[in-house]
C-alpha cells in the first residue's frame, strides 16, 4: 500500500530527500488511514520502510554511476576535442611541408628542401608533446603521485637545454642564472613538463626575434602561498618572463581551467596550462600569470611558481 | 596575382602558407594571430587585401566573428575559413565566408581555391 508513494519519491526526489519525502509520506498514509478507522498492520509497515532504505540505496548508486559516467563523457569529449583540433593542426603542417619540400626539390632547390625537414621534426615534437601531455593529464586524474625531494637547478638546466635546441626555425635566448648551487623543494617527476611547458608556450606564442626567456629563482624563508593559509611558509618561487605575444585580461583568469581548452575562442595552450596547474597544486604550490610589465599584456607574460622549499637545503637562493 | 592575408594563431602554419602563396604568386600585405589584430589592421582600409586566409579557432575572436565584423564594417575581400574542427564545418558555411576548407588540406588545393577566390575580383576590377 506505502510502497508505490516510497519509490516513487524516492526515484523522483535526489537520494537523501527522496527517503525523507518517502518516509513523511507514508506516515501521512498511516495517519490518513487511521483518521478514516483502517488499522495498519505493523508487518506492511516494516517492509515499507525496508523497501524504503533499498530504494534509496539504490538511487544513491545509480545517481553516483550517473555521475561518473558524466565525468568521464566530459573527459572523452574533452581529449576528443584536443585530438580532433591540435592533431589535425600538427598534420596540417606535416602534410603542406611535405608538399612544399616535393615542389622544391622538384625545382633542384635541395638546399631550401633540407632546411625545410626541420620543420617536420619540430612537429613531430609537438606531436609527441600533446600526446605526453594528454597521458600525464589522465595520470594525474586517476593517481596522485608521490612527492620526494628534488634540486630544481640541475632539472631546469636539463630541460633549458634540451628546448634552446628544439626550434632550429626560430631564434630562442633562454637565460637561467642560479643564485645558488642547490635549490631543494618539494616536487616529483612531473614537474619536469611543469618547466617544459612554460618555456614551450613562451616560445611558441612569440613573435619576437630572438624569442626571451628569463627564468628568476628565489627564496622567501616566511610567505603564505594564499590567504586561507595560517602559517608562513618557507617557499621557492620560480619565475618565467618572456617577451612573446602576451596573454589578455579576459583570458588570465580562465587560462589553467581544464575545460578553457574547450572554448572554441582559445587556441592550444590550454592543455599544458591545466596540466601545470594540475602539478603545481598536487605539490602544494601556486602558479600565477601576470603581465611582463605589470600593465601592459602585449610585451610579454610572467608566470610566477611558488613551491614548498624542502625541510632539508644546502645553499639557499638569495 | 593578388594580396592576400593571412589570419593564423599557428606561427608555423602562418608561415607554411605565406612560403606557399607567395611561391605562387601572391603578395602576402599582411597577417596576424587573431581576429582583434586583423580587424585593427583591416580598419581605416590600413590594408586593403582581395583575400583574406583565416583560421577559425584563434584566441580573443574566432575567424566567424571576425568576417562577421569584416562584412559589418563593408570590408569587401574574400574570406576563405580554415577549421581543424570537422564538428563545425557545415556551421561555419554562412554569407559571411566565401569559402571554407577543413584541415588537413593540400597546399595545391589552397592555392588553386585562393586563385578562384582572386580572379573574378581581379576581372571586376
Amino acid at each position: 500500500m506505502f510502497t508505490v508513494p516510497i519509490v516513487m519519491a524516492c526515484l523522483v526526489a535526489p537520494p537523501l530527500s527522496g527517503i525523507v519525502v518517502g518516509l513523511v509520506s507514508s506516515i501521512a498514509i498511516v495517519v490518513l488511514g487511521l483518521s478514516i478507522g483502517v488499522q495498519p498492520n505493523p508487518f506492511s509497515i516494516s517492509v515499507n520502510m525496508l523497501v524504503a532504505v533499498l530504494v534509496w540505496f539504490l538511487s544513491f548508486t545509480l545517481e553516483r554511476a550517473i555521475s561518473h559516467a558524466r565525468r568521464n563523457q566530459q573527459n572523452v569529449n574533452f581529449y576528443k576535442d584536443i585530438f580532433s583540433h591540435d592533431i589535425n593542426n600538427i598534420l596540417q603542417n606535416v602534410k603542406g611541408t611535405g608538399e612544399v619540400i616535393g615542389m622544391l626539390l622538384k625545382e633542384g632547390d635541395t638546399q631550401k628542401a633540407l632546411a625545410m625537414v626541420g620543420a617536420i621534426k619540430e612537429q613531430s615534437l609537438r606531436g609527441a608533446n600533446l600526446v605526453l601531455n594528454i597521458r600525464k593529464l589522465s595520470e594525474i586524474e586517476e593517481t596522485m603521485l608521490v612527492p620526494r625531494d628534488i634540486d630544481i637547478i640541475p632539472l631546469m638546466e636539463d630541460v633549458v637545454s634540451l628546448l634552446r635546441v628544439a626550434f632550429p626555425r626560430k631564434k630562442v635566448n633562454i637565460t637561467f642564472t642560479p643564485p645558488c648551487h642547490e635549490c631543494i623543494v618539494i616536487g616529483h617527476d612531473l614537474l619536469r613538463n611543469v618547466f617544459e611547458n612554460i618555456i614551450q608556450n613562451a616560445i611558441v606564442h612569440n613573435e619576437q626575434d630572438p624569442a626571451n626567456i628569463e627564468i628568476l629563482l628565489s627564496k622567501n624563508d616566511r610567505a603564505k602561498l594564499n590567504k586561507e593559509d595560517k602559517n608562513d611558509t618557507s617557499l621557492v618561487k620560480i619565475e618565467f618572463i618572456d617577451n612573446g605575444i602576451g596573454i589578455p585580461a579576459e583570458v588570465k583568469t580562465r587560462i589553467f581551467q581544464p575545460g578553457f581548452f574547450h572554448d572554441r575562442k582559445s587556441s592550444g595552450l590550454g592543455l599544458g596550462l591545466s596540466l601545470v596547474k594540475n602539478v603545481v597544486s598536487q605539490l602544494g604550490g601556486n602558479i600565477v600569470v601576470s603581465d611582463k610589465d605589470g600593465s601592459n599584456p602585449e610585451l610579454g607574460s610572467r608566470f610566477t611558481i611558488s613551491l614548498k622549499a624542502a625541510a632539508t637545503q644546502g645553499v639557499d637562493p638569495s | 596575382m593578388g594580396k592576400i592575408m593571412i589570419v593564423e594563431d599557428d606561427v608555423y602554419l602562418s608561415e607554411l602558407y605565406r612560403m606557399v602563396l607567395e611561391h605562387a604568386g601572391f603578395e602576402i600585405i599582411g597577417s596576424a594571430s587573431n581576429g582583434v589584430k586583423a580587424l585593427a589592421l583591416l580598419e581605416n582600409g590600413k590594408v586593403t587585401p582581395d583575400l583574406v586566409i583565416m583560421d577559425y579557432r584563434m584566441p580573443m575572436k574566432n575567424g566567424l566573428e571576425t568576417a562577421r565584423e569584416m562584412r559589418a564594417k563593408k570590408v569587401g575581400s574574400r574570406i576563405i575559413l580554415a577549421t581543424a574542427d570537422h564538428a563545425v564545418v557545415e556551421g561555419l558555411k554562412s554569407k559571411d565566408v566565401d569559402e571554407v576548407m577543413e584541415k588537413p588540406f593540400t597546399m595545391e588545393n589552397l592555392i588553386t581555391t585562393a586563385k578562384r577566390m582572386v580572379t573574378p575580383r581581379l576581372l571586376s576590377s
